[in-house]
């Protein structure tokens, strides 16, 4: 949607005419993202919130759930980095854009679900590197264990050594965010329209 | 390679773009802004901080300061005059218009002609004008190019091109053949085209046309028009480009 909205306003000319380089437009479109994601996750935390208070109930530790929840906003958005680079260099039309979106999401579910990926060390690997994995990882020790059922148990007992820490985590996610949005705005920047 | 203001616009667009306005083929706009808002997105691009320099711009071009109306809203001639009001706004040095009056009604079209004419004699700018109505280029400029296929085949002054354009008197006869010989021998004259059987061209326009009419109809030829025609730009330009369409 914010590439081809350029295109089908036909604003890009007059944006390229003040000037301002693709390059510069890629990158701030990528940062509308980043806020619409962290926005997305923000609401949902204080929608939930709302929720609890409204039915009476008391929200026992939401304050770190609601900084995990913003965090995870930004792993989504550097997540879906590569599905945007992929979307920015074929130069398709919306459906195939769509399209793209959904069986990449659809991968990273099914993968972020699979023992094969969620036991992988910390490394270079695909369930460090690949966004859903690695979200996985992360999120899943902050959610309430205390009672789990008996195949929650027994998941916990397969992942928990393979959990990472917050430090591991957005070091990869500031990597691949750096490394998807230049090869984007340069990807951007050599499209000729 | 283009050169503006003495440089490459290629590596230099930062330098050349600014002092440039430029209006390419339709109006580009956030359809659900209005058209101060749209303006004030690419003021703020500009670096423009004077809100006067908006109102100024839609003023400029007949269209209302912080109306509700949103750009998807607009008829196309307000589309256009949207575009030049953001061609203008940061009061460029060079203006580009492609097509400036395309949609437009022949009101908007003859506004249109008399706001770039203004901009150019009272406000000094150079304006570039890319357009295939060639009636409105004749009305509109001082200066012509005709580019052909990418290649620019012809650069003249509009005095130069007036004074260069042939004048000839048309005479619609029933022998083009038998009218000409009459010329070369009655009237000592060979300045003349035959454009087909029944159609002469005489471009030697000192001739008496009374006289020569006289001798047509004695010579037994029919004569059904005679009358001065001057070759429109348009006939310049079929010369130039060969006569082929370049859509």
């Amino acid at each position: 949607m914010l590439r081809l909205i350029t295109q089908d306003n036909d604003t890009l000319k007059n944006l390229l005419c003040v000037p301002v380089s693709r390059a510069s437009l890629a990158i701030a479109k990528l940062l509308v993202l980043l806020i619409f994601s962290v926005l997305f996750m923000a609401v949902g935390g204080l929608l939930s919130l709302a929720i609890l208070l409204l039915q009476g109930w008391e929200p026992v530790g939401f304050l770190p759930l609601f900084f995990v929840g913003l965090g995870e906003g930004v792993m989504m958005w550097a997540g879906a980095l590569p599905c945007v680079l992929f979307v920015v260099f074929l130069n398709r039309s919306y459906i195939i854009s769509v399209i793209i979106t959904f069986f990449y999401t659809v991968i990273n579910y099914i993968l972020s679900t699979n023992d094969l990926f969620l036991t992988q060390p910390f490394g270079l690997n695909p369930g460090t590197l690949i966004p859903g994995p690695l979200s996985f990882r992360w999120i899943f020790q902050f959610y309430d264990n205390s009672s789990p059922s008996p195949e929650m148990a027994a998941l916990l007992e397969r992942i928990s050594p393979y959990f990472v820490s917050g430090v591991q985590a957005f070091g990869v996610v500031l990597a691949e965010a750096v490394l998807f949005t230049a090869l984007t705005a340069w990807a951007y920047s050599r499209k000729k329209d | 390679m283009i050169r503006i203001f003495g440089k490459n616009i290629r590596g230099n667009e930062k330098e050349i773009l600014p002092r440039t306005g430029s209006m390419i083929e339709s109006p580009g706009f956030y359809p659900n802004l209005t058209g101060t808002e749209n303006l004030r997105i690419f003021a703020s691009l500009r670096g423009l901080k004077d809100p006067a320099r908006i109102k100024n711009a839609l003023e400029l071009v007949n269209l209302p300061y912080k109306d509700k109306k949103l750009f998807s809203q607009y008829s196309l001639g307000m589309k256009q005059r949207l575009a030049i009001a953001l061609a203008v706004m940061h009061d460029p040095e060079l203006l580009i218009l492609d097509e400036p009056t395309n949609g437009l009604d022949p009101i908007g079209i003859a506004e249109v002609r008399d706001f770039i004419r203004e901009l150019c004699d009272s406000r000094g700018k150079t304006i570039l004008i890319s357009s295939h109505i060639l009636s409105e280029i004749s009305l509109l400029a001082d200066d012509i190019g005709i580019i052909d296929h990418g290649r620019l085949l012809e650069e003249e002054s509009m005095e130069e091109l007036e004074r260069k354009n042939a004048r000839f008197i048309h005479f619609g006869v029933t022998n083009a053949q038998k009218a000409g010989e009459i010329l070369g021998s009655r009237f000592r004259c060979r300045q003349f085209q035959l454009a087909d059987a029944g159609n002469l061209y005489l471009y030697d326009t000192s001739q008496p046309v009374e006289k020569i009419n006289q001798a047509f109809v004695e010579a037994g030829i029919g004569v059904r028009e005679a009358h001065l025609c001057e070759d429109t730009l348009e006939d310049y330009f079929k010369r130039i480009t060969g006569g082929e369409g370049i859509a």
